[in-house]
Formats: C-alpha cells, structure tokens, sequence
C-alpha cells in the first residue's frame, strides 16, 4: 500500500516522458501530412493521386515538407485530369466503389420493396407500366399519327444526347442522399424490430437477462457500486460526526488537564503521600514508649493545624499578572524551598492578553468557551504541578519549621484555588457577552460548565492539599 | 499536547546520573528541540508524546524524567513502581556516568518488582564525541555490557537527534510485542500499561477509503 503512491507517480512521469516525446513526433507527421492535403486538394486531381500521396507519406518521413509539395505537384500535373468524383482525392476512388455498390444494393433493395409492395397494395411493375404506357402510345398514335411525328424526334433527342451529362452529379447527389436515408431508416427499422421481438411479452427484459445470466437476484455491478457510494457518504458523515463529538468531548476539564500533565503531577504527589505515610507508620512501630506518645503528638499537631485552615477564597480575577507572581512567592517565602512561580504569573498575563484584546470581544460562544477551559486546565495543571515540586522539594529538605510550612501550604493552596475562581470569573464575564437570542440557551449552559468545572479544579487542589498531611508530618518527626 | 485515542499509554522512566542528558534526549523527543542551557530537574518531570507501532497502534508514552541529583535519590525511587520500560542513560564521555549504570539498573530492578520492564542503555551527546570530543566509553564496552545483561542499547545526540527516536521506538516497540505476546498486561493498581481510547472501526474506513480508488482503475 505504502508503495502505491510512489508507483503511480513513477507512472505519471513516465507518461508524461513519453507524451512529450510523442507530441513532439506527432506533430512533425502532422505538419507534413497537412500540406500534403493540401496538396491533395488542388482542384483537378486525377485518380491516379491516391497513389502518388502513398508514395509521399513515404517520402515524407525522408523529405522536408516543400519538397514533398514539389514532387506532389508534378505528380499531379503528370496525370492529367479526367472525371470531377476523383477530385476528392484519397477519397475518391473508394467513394466512387461505395457508390457504386450502393447503387447496386440500391436496385435490389427498390426491386424487392416494389416488390413487397406489389404483393401488399398491388402497385403495378414498372415494366408493365412500361408496357401499359407503349400501348396508350399507340392507340394515340393511331388516333393522332401527324401530331406524334412531329413530337418524337424531339422527345428523342431529349432522351438520347442529354441523358450522359444528366447522370453526372445531379445523380450522384440524389442517389447519395437516397442511400442515406433508406439506409438510416432500414437501420431504425432494425432498431425497433428487434427492440419489440425482445421485448415482446417481456417489457423490462427480465427474462432476457436471465438468458444472459444477469439473474436479477444477483448482485449487478451498478447496484454495488450505487450501494458502496452510498454507503461511503454515510461512513464520512458519520465519522465527521464523530470528529465533531470528540471535538467537544475534548473540551472537559479532566482531558485538558490530563493533556497539561495536571493529573500525572497529582498522581506523583499521591505516589508521595502513600510512601511518606508508609515511613510514618514503620517509624510508628519502630519507637515505643514516652518516644512513640511524642511522636504520635507532633503528628497530630501537624494534622490539626492544616485541618483548622480553611481553603475558601474568593477572587473577581482583578489583578495583574505580576501582583499575582509576587503574592505567590510571598505565601510560599517562609518555607524556603525557593519554587518560582513564573509560569503561573506568564499563563495569566496571557489569559489577561486575550482576555483585555479584541479577538476576545469577536470570538463566537464555542471558540470563548474552549479558551475558557482551557485556560482552566492549563492554570490547574501549573498549580499542580508546583505543589509537586514544593512537596518533593519538602521532603528532600533537611531542615524543617513545620508551623511555617503548613502554613505556607495552606496560604498557597488558598491563593490557588482563589487565582483558579478569578480565572473563570473574568472568563465567564466574556462569555455573558456572547448573547445573541438563539444562543441564550446555550450561553447559560457553558457558563454553568465552567463554574462546574471551576469546582472540580479546585477540588483538585483541596484533596492535594491533603495528601500534603503525611508529607509535613514526615518533616515535622 | 497528545491526542487522547490512544490504544495503550506506556509509563517509560529516564534514570542516570545528573547532567548526562534526561532531559535535553526527552526535549528532543518530545519538542524536536535542543536547549543549550537547562535547569538541573527537580524531583520529576513528565513529558508524553504519541508514538505509531509498526502495525498502526497508536501508543501514549508517559515519560518520566527523573532528577539525577543526589539529594533527590530518596524520591525518585518512589516513581520507579509504575514503570513498564526503564532507559539507563549515561553520557558517551564520561566513563563514571556510565560506570553507575548497573547501580542504577539494580534500583530500578528492585523497585520495580514483581513487574520487570524493559531496559535500554542509551549513550547521550554524541555530536561531542562526533566533532572530535573525548570518547571515554567506547561503542564496543557499552555493547558488551547491554548483551550481557540483555538490554537494548544505541547511542544518541539531542543536539543532532541523532538515534533519539530509534531509542524510545525500541523500549515501545519491545513492550508492545510483550503484550502481544502475552507476558505484559494492563493492570489495577500498577500504572505502567493502561488501556487508552482506540479509534472506532479504523479498519472498515480504511476499506471504504480505498474502495473508489480501486474502483477508478478498472
């Protein structure tokens, strides 16, 4: 399959070679071949001209095409003319033998149908007619002999003399235009016969098709084709469909913010949690004692502290990229594990751009919402992403001040889940721009969506937030 | 961003001592691009990209980079579990990169279990060695240590991508002739196969495709 293409196109150039090469040749036949016509056509060719032209097509392939016009010349003059038919040249001798042919075929075809005419209406023969004719000649010859006399020889010589130069082209012309149409109308003729004997008891010639094995059970070529058309045009509109379906299916917070490696981030955190858990709980077995009582104390002061915050922010999503940067870096500053937080504070001033730009104010509803989730996910994802790292960074720290760490923790997730609210309140604010009557509807409903999906970002954040539990504790003992 | 249809997503992990290239080989893989200069990894990071299998299966791979540094050694182990293919990364010219290798592969090995992955040995910043720079481990020394072991191997650049592609096609490829095969499945609780989204009927749409192609020529 793979190499079909190249075939083909390997084929195409071939072709296109040989084409060329071709046209070039053709051409050259061409232009001799016309000026030998030309030629040809000169008025008063004799018959002998169908022969000197063979001899020039020979001559041709040799000769340049003047030379060749000379010889033709010459040839022609040589023979001199006799009989205007053979002016057609090439033609003419062969028109002249169909002529001819025809004009026999012409006598026994008027022969046999005044025949058949005879037998039907009982047209009289011509020669009886003839004969008929001779007989009321006589009787007016007996009844007028002076006048007849003196009429006869003229009628003579009427038929005589004049007669040759009358079966010229006058004939020629009528017997041609004769043949023709006889001969058109006999083919019609044989046409509708044959066209009623097959139909005849059989109008839509569904017997005949069996005869000819084309059973109407069977599958014909037409109707397969027809059918896998058909059945192709359904495939792609259907798979379209589909496209569309998936389109849209893409569109959801939990695809995009897989996509924006949001939930691989989560999932690494979680891997954290469960193996900071598991050195908890060994760590647990291993002490006993006033050591274990302590221990189990510092744990759940850890636990309690960050049970005690309380994540709920609100935001309207008004502020610039850069205070948002800082502010970030300022709840974190305690901790010191020194994360940055660029990428979050560039994907807002981003958002901001599209938002505060005109591309912003003509995009239809489908283009704002899917800018709108996107940019959910995405800013979800680089949230995400960053609590990974402050967590790893956590863990491999040596030095640890617990109260400042669950705090930062909690101040951080709280400025993200509120960061996560501003986000989608400034992007719902352009999609309630977007209301023209018929969309109404469907302005409400990915309005709805998003606050939706606003509510599972954030509830991506809180439970992150959680597995921060074994991971601070891990610190804290 | 990757297309979610998808037949399997295979969960690859890059390890390796510190700046032998994780992530510049991952870059190129994913981005097509070389960065000059690049941040030391902190713990993990992740980076996917859709890789087409010789029959048409569409395969998700997850790549994990993990951080070569020291001082996250304690938990990058923990990433190790979910991982179905493994490339043991060392750098072409510097012999204790690669004189760490089977330290790195004994870990990966015992952390990974009862699962056993794939494992590549992959060279890195051949271009150096290339344009004249010091070679310290020689293509036969490597050779010789992946057939001991049984371990796909091939040197690479991410600044020429030279081989890059060939790297990740031979672990993908080597895992997906194992799930043919039977040996290797998606399971619950163990993330390094999943199951994806195959494309609906791609089979019968093919036949449609080519249906009035054929049809044309006769």
């Amino acid at each position: 399959m793979a190499n079909k293409p190249k075939k083909q196109s390997e084929n195409a150039n071939d072709w296109q070679q040989s084409d060329e090469e071709d046209n070039w040749d053709d051409w050259g036949d061409d232009d001799d071949k016309f000026v030998e016509l030309s030629a040809a056509e000169e008025p008063e060719k004799p018959v002998s001209s169908e022969s000197s032209n063979k001899s020039n097509n020979n001559a041709s392939t040799t000769q340049s095409a003047p030379a060749a016009e000379d010889q033709q010349m010459t040839a022609s003059k040589a023979t001199t003319p006799s009989s205007g038919s053979s002016s057609w040249g090439l033609w003419g001798g062969k028109l002249t033998s169909v002529l001819t042919t025809a004009t026999e075929g012409l006598g026994n075809i008027t022969n046999q149908v005044n025949q058949g005419l005879n037998q039907i209406i009982g047209v009289p023969d011509p020669e009886e007619l003839a004969r008929s004719n001779v007989a009321e000649k006589a009787k007016e010859q007996a009844a007028a002999p002076a006048e007849t006399e003196a009429v006869s020889p003229t009628r003579d010589s009427e038929n005589g003399d004049p007669g040759a130069p009358g079966f010229g082209l006058g004939f020629v012309t009528t017997l041609g235009s004769k043949v023709l149409n006889t001969g058109l109308d006999t083919l019609e003729g044989i046409g509708k016969k044959t066209m009623n004997i097959l139909q005849e008891n059989d109008p839509k010639l569904i017997n005949k098709r069996k005869l000819l094995g084309l059973d109407a059970n069977k599958p014909n070529l037409s109707a397969i084709l027809l059918e896998a058309k058909k059945d192709a045009d359904q495939m792609e509109n259907s798979l379209r469909q589909l496209e569309l379906e998936k389109q849209k299916a893409q569109l959801r917070f939990e695809i995009l913010f897989e996509n924006y490696c949001g939930l691989v981030h989560y999932e690494a955190l979680e891997i954290l949690s469960k193996e900071s858990r598991l050195k908890l709980d060994t760590l647990l077995e291993a002490v006993s004692g006033n050591a274990l009582s302590e221990l189990q104390e510092t744990i759940n002061e850890v636990k309690e502290l960050l049970d005690l915050e309380d994540l709920e922010c609100e935001s309207e999503g008004d502020y610039a990229a850069e205070g948002l940067g800082e502010r970030l870096l300022s709840t974190i500053a305690d901790t010191e594990v020194g994360i940055q937080f660029d990428d979050i504070a560039n994907h807002w001033s981003q958002s901001l751009g599209w938002l505060d730009s005109e591309e912003s104010k003509t995009a239809d509803l489908e283009e704002t919402y899917a800018k709108s989730i996107h940019a959910l996910s995405e800013a979800c994802a680089l949230e995400m992403c960053k609590l990974h790292k402050i967590a790893e960074l956590l863990l491999v720290k040596s030095h640890h001040s617990t109260a400042n760490e669950v705090d930062g923790i909690a101040n951080l997730c709280k400025q993200f889940n509120a960061h996560l609210q501003g986000l989608t309140h400034r992007y719902a604010a352009i999609l309630s721009t977007k209301s023209t009557s018929d969309e109404e509807l469907a302005k409400t409903r990915d309005t709805n969506m998003l606050f939706t999906e606003m509510l599972a970002a954030v509830k991506f954040i809180e439970q992150a937030y959680k597995l921060f539990t074994p991971i601070l504790q891990m610190g804290a003992v | 961003m990757v297309e979610p249809i998808f037949e399997y997503q295979f969960r690859l992990i890059l390890i390796g001592d510190s700046t032998v290239g994780k992530s510049s080989l991952l870059k190129f893989f994913t981005d097509g691009k070389f960065a000059e200069l690049s941040d030391p990894t902190v713990g993990v990071d992740f980076f996917a990209r859709l890789i087409e299998m010789k029959d048409g299966t569409q395969i998700k791979l997850q790549l994990w980079d993990t951080a070569g540094q020291e001082r996250f050694r304690s938990i990058t182990k923990s990433y190790y579990r979910n991982s179905v293919g493994v490339l043991l990364v060392y750098d072409i010219s510097n012999h204790a990169s690669f004189e760490h290798i089977p330290l790195w592969m004994m870990e990966a090995q015992r952390h990974i279990e009862p699962h056993r992955p794939v494992f590549a040995l992959v060279g890195c910043k051949l271009d150096l060695v290339n344009a004249g720079g010091h070679r310290e481990v020689s293509t036969e020394e490597a050779q010789t240590f992946a057939k001991q072991h049984g371990l796909h191997f091939v040197e690479t650049s991410a600044r020429t991508g030279a081989n890059v592609e060939e790297a990740f096609r031979m672990v993908t490829q080597e895992v997906y002739a194992r799930i043919r095969s039977g040996e290797y499945k998606a399971e619950d609780g163990w993330d390094g196969i999943k199951s994806g989204f195959a494309r609906p009927n791609s089979s019968d749409f093919n036949l449609v495709v080519a249906e009035p192609e054929k049809s044309s020529c006769c």
